[in-house]
């Protein structure tokens, strides 16, 4: 009995193997005083009045900083490299604020490759200076100079599974890439 | 602090000192959760229950036991977007009294805007040579949101509010009806803490109604 229990505890505790790109996030509330001078000025510069939450967060690409919060009834997600330089500006929007084309070029590509798939968030993504970044804050709107890409998480089903995904379109809707997600537990309130 | 704790569920369960049967303890409970292979999830359940007092008054005097302990397994299968399937077994240590469950569910989750909501459906059928076969229905809703902001994020704290309904029989009908509300924190590795509350009464249709109050703490470990 106790070989048995043994075995099954040793079990619990196995390494998964996991395949195909994932998205590594992990995410850590920090405060305003742990963060590079040069992101607090950038967000002084936007002229943005809100509290931001800020997180440090380690993905596969490195570390970073991001200022989260809501600005302009809009949920915001600016993030810097480990200096404090703004590397994109992230604002969630709904299904209906895509262009038509766009949406169903996503929306193509999705029932195209997977078996079924459903949208849970999309943001669009500003790249480039810093000055037209903010410039865009402030007003907005995208500054003309600004690239715009569309990060979309959406579940999907392959090969029988189901899987969270964070995919990145182009401004037209054209496929960039795609990272898997690993989900939060919920066991909590599932039990 | 735990008398406090303790005086705390004896005002929430005096409604009518009249017919009423109180019992208050505490309910430890462990969760162990593993990845088995695609969408299949293997959890691991230890709970115990102590009894602090018992009778028709919340506050007579204080005196702990141990009332009884439970392990459980349970298979869980992610069958749509949002939703899992599970059957689980628990095998329950009641005195000398050896108790044998068998579990049905349905737990659907949402992630919504600025918190998680989770509705569970349960069958489950109990077996003992100590008393008769028990068979429950249970819905359950949860409510999960964070203490500060939009999200709930690793080293943040976290309510968990859910009230439950139970359909019961055993020989008759029954209904139990069960709430609880807890604080959260989440730790890193998705592991995640709660201490709260959890009330329950039953033999709400007779003349005797029994209320139960648990201080309770559970740890959700994902190795």
């Amino acid at each position: 009995m106790r070989h048995i229990l043994s075995i099954v505890i040793l079990y619990l505790f196995q390494i998964n193997i996991l395949q195909g790109q994932i998205k590594f996030e992990k995410e850590k509330r920090i405060k305003e005083k742990d963060v590079p001078e040069a992101a607090l000025n950038f967000i002084k510069d936007s002229n943005i009045d809100k509290a931001m939450k800020w997180y440090q967060e380690i993905n596969q690409s490195g570390t970073s900083f991001e200022a989260k919060g809501i600005y302009m009834h809009s949920k915001h997600s600016i993030e810097f490299n480990k200096s404090g330089h703004i590397e994109d500006v992230e604002i969630e929007v709904e299904r209906k604020q895509l262009p038509i084309k766009t949406l169903a070029s996503i929306e193509n590509y999705l029932s195209r490759e997977y078996e079924a798939f459903k949208l849970k968030k999309i943001q669009k993504q500003w790249t480039g200076k810093a000055e037209f970044l903010k410039a865009s804050i402030k007003s907005g709107q995208k500054h003309p100079d600004i690239q715009l890409n569309y990060e979309c998480v959406a579940f999907i089903k392959s090969d029988g599974e189901y899987r969270s995904y964070e995919f990145l379109f182009s401004a037209n809707g054209d496929y960039k890439s795609a990272f898997k997600i690993i989900e939060d537990s919920r066991t909590n309130i599932e039990f | 602090m735990i008398r406090i704790l303790i005086a705390i569920l004896g005002i929430c369960l005096s409604v009518n000192l009249q017919s009423q049967i109180y019992k208050i303890g505490t309910l430890p409970q462990l969760y162990i959760t593993s990845q088995l292979y695609k969408d299949y999830l293997l959890t691991f359940k230890l709970e115990s229950r102590q009894i602090i007092n018992e009778g028709e008054s919340p506050f007579s005097s204080i005196n702990f036991k141990q009332e009884r302990s439970d392990i459980s397994a349970f298979i869980r299968k992610r069958v749509g977007f949002n939703s899992k399937l599970a059957l689980g077994y628990m095998h329950r240590l009641q005195g000398k009294d050896l108790y044998h469950r068998w579990t049905q569910g349905l737990s659907l989750i949402y992630k919504k805007k600025y918190f998680n909501l989770g509705h569970r459906f349960l069958c489950d059928q109990t077996y003992s040579k100590a008393e008769s076969a028990k068979y429950r229905f249970r819905y359950r809703y949860t409510l999960e949101l964070p203490f500060k902001g939009q999200e709930i994020n690793t080293k943040e704290i976290f309510i968990k509010l859910g009230n439950e309904y139970i359909s019961v029989w055993q020989d008759e009908g029954d209904f139990e009806f069960r709430t609880l509300a807890c604080i959260g924190y989440v730790l890193p590795s998705n592991t995640k803490l709660e201490l709260g509350i959890d009330y329950r009464a039953n033999q709400i249709f007779t003349d005797q109604i029994a209320h139960q109050g648990y201080l309770y703490f559970a740890f959700y470990l994902k190795p």
